[in-house]
This record gives C-alpha cells, structure tokens and sequence, in this order.
C-alpha cells in the first residue's frame, strides 16, 4: 500500500499584493493576524510585491518612529513580523514570494520567513480553509 | 474566497472609499435585501463611509438588514473617535473581525 503523506492545514491566509506604506493595508493585516492568534488559530501571510521588500536584514530593528523625533524608535516592519512568528511559532508564517522578492532585487531576508516560488500559489491557497486577497492586481 | 460552499452568511470588509467604495456597499445593500445574513466592517479608508451623513449606500444598506460595525482603532489613529456615527453604526476591534472571519460558513470579501 503506498504511503500517504497528510498535508497540513492552515485556517487563514492572507494573500497580501497591497503595497505598503500607501495605505493601512500591512497594519490592518498585522493587527488581524495578532487577534486571529490570540485565538489560539493559525494564519499565513504570502508577501507579493513590495510587501517582500519588508522583510531584508538590512533594514533592522528600527526605525525613527516620527521625523519631528527622530531620537524615539519604532519597530521596522521585519521586526513586527519577526515578533509574531517568534510569539507564535508554528502558528504563523510569513511567505516571501520568491518572484517579487528577485524581481526588486530584495536579499538577505530575515531568518524566520519563508521563501516560496510563486508556482507553489495554488498549493499554499489549497492548503488554507479561509484564503483573504488583499490589494490590487 | 472561501472553501465553504454555500455561505451561510456573508463578511464584508471596506477599507476604501470613494466610487468603488459605493459599489461595494451597493452590492452588501443588494445582497442584505435578498435576505442573505450579511455583516459589514468598516476599517482603514473605509472608516470614512461612516461618519454620519457621508454615505448613503450605508444607510441603504444598514435599512435593507445589513449589520454593520467600524473599527475603533482606525478611528482613534484618525483622531475621529468623536466624530458622530451613522445611526446604527457600532464600534469594535479586529477581535470581533477574527472571530467572524473563522465561523464556519463565513463567506469573505476584502475591499
């Protein structure tokens, strides 16, 4: 009898191509994968776009969190991911879409995210019960 | 998208406003009047449509038996946690959005 292997499933993913730092997107979506953890529930993020530029090494920890003062930080954008997928490890992942990230030139991601061939879409939306597409084409 | 088929009831979510703002609004209006169970929140942009008086598709909406509700955070970042609100408005936070999000049967659409 051949072997079966079980594929795991996920009760959200969100499929982000809303650029950042137009619009309340990546927040919103930060904020909505906080509470659906804090619910003891998993859920993934597949970066698209600019999205996968977010989480380089290069750009740290943090960031001045407003130019009138500049000497009082806020968490970059990695971090905050990173800080979820620390939190909640096994329960959240964030998926870099490999395309994006080669097409902006977007390297030496931070360790705790994923890297993925867009051609792994399909699988990784057949792998979620709930899928969430934000943005625009 | 969703996997469940049929919905039971239906999650709209607005975070823009503006022409294709109505038209969402419009179709939440016309799938409510149909008898469909369908809840709308209003987040980022979309805090917008709520203040009273700016949107009439809300109001369509809320009278063809749409629930709809804003999220506070995204009024309070907008400095409008005052401002008055459609009538049959209500506040709430993304807890209440999750636990929507992942009743069975739920239906999404993000906007």
């Amino acid at each position: 009898m051949a072997a079966t292997v079980e594929r795991r499933t996920w009760d959200v993913l969100v499929v982000l191509t809303a650029p950042p730092h137009t619009t309340d997107a990546l927040t919103t979506v930060l904020r909505l994968a906080q509470a659906v953890l804090e619910r003891e529930r998993t859920i993934r993020v597949w970066a698209c776009g600019y999205n996968t530029m977010l989480t380089q090494s290069s750009l740290g920890e943090t960031k001045p969190a407003d130019l009138r003062d500049p000497a009082t930080p806020a968490p970059t954008a990695g971090a905050l991911i990173r800080g979820l997928l620390t939190a909640y490890k096994g329960r959240f992942s964030w998926i870099v879409c490999t395309a994006c990230s080669a097409e902006r030139g977007a390297r030496d991601h931070i360790a705790e995210v994923r890297l993925r061939s867009d051609a792994r879409l399909a699988a990784t939306v057949a792998a979620a019960h709930r899928t969430l597409y934000i943005g625009g084409a | 998208m969703t996997q469940d088929l049929p919905a039971e009831q239906y999650l709209l979510v607005e975070t823009r406003s503006g022409d294709t703002a109505d038209r969402f609004l419009a179709d939440a209006a016309a799938l409510a009047g149909a008898g469909e169970r369908v809840r709308l929140f209003l987040a980022a942009d979309g805090v917008a449509l709520g203040i009273r008086g700016v949107s009439a598709g809300l109001t369509r909406f809320l009278g063809a038996g749409g629930q709809a509700w804003i999220d506070e955070f995204t009024l309070a970042h907008r400095a409008l946690h005052a401002a008055p609100l459609a009538p049959g408005l209500r506040t709430t936070g993304m807890g209440d959005l999750a636990d929507w999000l992942l009743e069975p049967g739920t239906r999404v659409v993000w906007h």
